[in-house]
């Protein structure tokens, strides 16, 4: 029997997948942990699926750098100069901050620890930008907590299995980030376009922001802590602020999420 | 006595020979599979990759049916949504729709030149956007809502080279009866 050349079991099939498609959509929670569930155990297979891949896009991206490596080379050189200025800066301040905060007996806040892990996947498809790791609760991995590549923020965690945990990037629709623009002092909240550049949302309308201003968490709500780099202030065509940031989202191998305490510390 | 070890032995270098051939068709699809969870940006282009699974289900849809029945398509699409993280059900529902349009036109398509096939895929590209744009719809709003056409592009511009490996592979499986048209 067939209804417009499929199968009944073809038509079932199509029911199933709808059917799934919206439960999914609008309860994805109930779902999250099914699929978590599922990722660890894929987690072996896919780790070894993923990895020539992985090397092959990276071989491809390595060949095409290399018309570029003289420019870059001039650039780094550059920028080597300029970092050797602001080291020498950065130890004459640092010694003068350490000598006021004992004047002013400043509680600093708890020092973060962090858990390394490797990026088995990178799901940055049209309507969704995210990041599967390599570890999970086993290792401490907890929701809500903030993820750093070696240059800055790169999201935080949404979903979490034993030893895996999805990361939800910046760049997602989805994702929003109570941030300071450190110049101006000025607090906004940072949100996901679906493409390279997150946007400032909610800025006060009698602020000046200028491009290149440097963007921080605020560590307001508690869930992210303060003070971890984002980027910096770029302009859109349209006049609005977008938020060009330090982490490439496209390339990450390694990354690591913050841990607020640290779990062998007896309260 | 000879003879027989003989025949044997061939018999089973054949039945080898056979089963590797058969394996083929679904190692391409697991690369395509690869390419598909693995694989978002084209490398130096800087574009959303297209589905590289549309290619091999597009193939085999129209010369050999039998090698894919729903039930796979199905579950390799809903593997896709686990793994990737998009709704679960988005890949199932594409993959299977994709499958019975393509069975559908399968009379017309089969035995037509390349450039018709190049033309169909075409189509297939075609409804795959228009899809990703419904479901952002949807999920997010107008103000994100943007047709991918580059990414359309490259799925046309690609075909043709994973068009040659499935025909290469297929060439080499022996006739099927149940997968001709009549």
């Amino acid at each position: 029997m067939t209804f417009m050349g499929m199968s009944l079991s073809s038509l079932g099939l199509v029911f199933i997948a709808a059917g799934l498609l919206l439960f999914s959509s609008y309860s994805p929670a109930s779902m999250s942990a099914v699929r978590m569930q599922a990722l660890d155990k894929l987690s072996p297979a896919l780790a070894l699926v993923s990895k020539p891949v992985q090397d092959a896009s990276q071989f491809v991206r390595d060949v095409s750098g290399l018309a570029n490596v003289k420019a870059e080379i001039a650039a780094l050189k550059a920028e080597n100069a300029k970092l050797r200025q602001w080291y020498q800066l950065v130890q004459t301040l640092e010694a003068e901050n350490a000598k006021l905060r004992g004047l002013v007996n400043l509680q600093t806040p708890e020092k973060s620890l962090f858990v390394s892990g490797r990026v088995m996947m990178d799901s940055s498809q049209a309507f969704v930008k995210t990041l599967l790791l390599n570890v999970g609760t086993y290792d401490d991995v907890e929701k809500g907590q903030a993820v750093l590549s070696d240059k800055g923020l790169v999201g935080r965690i949404v979903e979490t299995g034993d030893n895996t945990s999805r990361v939800l990037l910046l760049s997602d629709v989805n994702s929003r980030i109570p941030v300071l623009i450190q110049q101006s002092g000025t607090h906004a909240i940072l949100a996901g376009q679906n493409d390279d550049l997150p946007y400032l949302d909610h800025i006060p309308y009698d602020v000046s922001l200028s491009e290149g201003m440097r963007v921080v968490t605020s560590g307001i709500g508690g869930v992210l802590p303060a003070d971890l780099p984002i980027g910096e202030i770029s302009r859109n065509q349209d006049g609005s602020f977008a938020v060009k940031l330090y982490s490439d989202l496209e390339n990450l191998i390694y990354v690591k999420a913050v841990r607020k305490k640290d779990p062998l510390k007896i309260q | 006595m000879r003879k027989t070890i003989q025949s044997q032995a061939g018999g089973l270098v054949d039945t080898s020979v056979m089963i590797l051939r058969f394996t083929f068709p679904y190692i391409l699809l697991l690369i395509c599979f690869q390419l598909d969870v693995f694989v978002h940006k084209l490398p130096v282009l800087e574009v959303s990759a297209p589905s590289f699974m549309l290619m091999g289900i597009y193939y085999w849809s129209v010369y050999r049916p039998t090698l894919l029945p729903d039930w796979m398509v199905f579950l390799l699409g809903a593997l896709k949504d686990f793994i990737v993280g998009i709704p679960i059900g988005f890949s199932s529902l594409l993959f299977v729709s994709v499958n019975w349009g393509v069975r559908a036109q399968r009379r017309f398509l089969y035995g037509q030149s390349f450039a018709m096939l190049w033309l169909g895929y075409t189509l297939i590209s075609l409804f795959h956007a228009l899809i990703l744009l419904i479901t952002s719809f949807f999920m997010h709003g107008s103000e994100m809502v943007m047709f991918d056409w580059k990414m359309m592009l490259c799925g046309i511009i690609l075909f043709p080279f994973f068009w040659i490996a499935f025909y290469a592979t297929h060439k080499a499986l022996p006739d099927s009866s149940e997968d001709l048209i009549r």
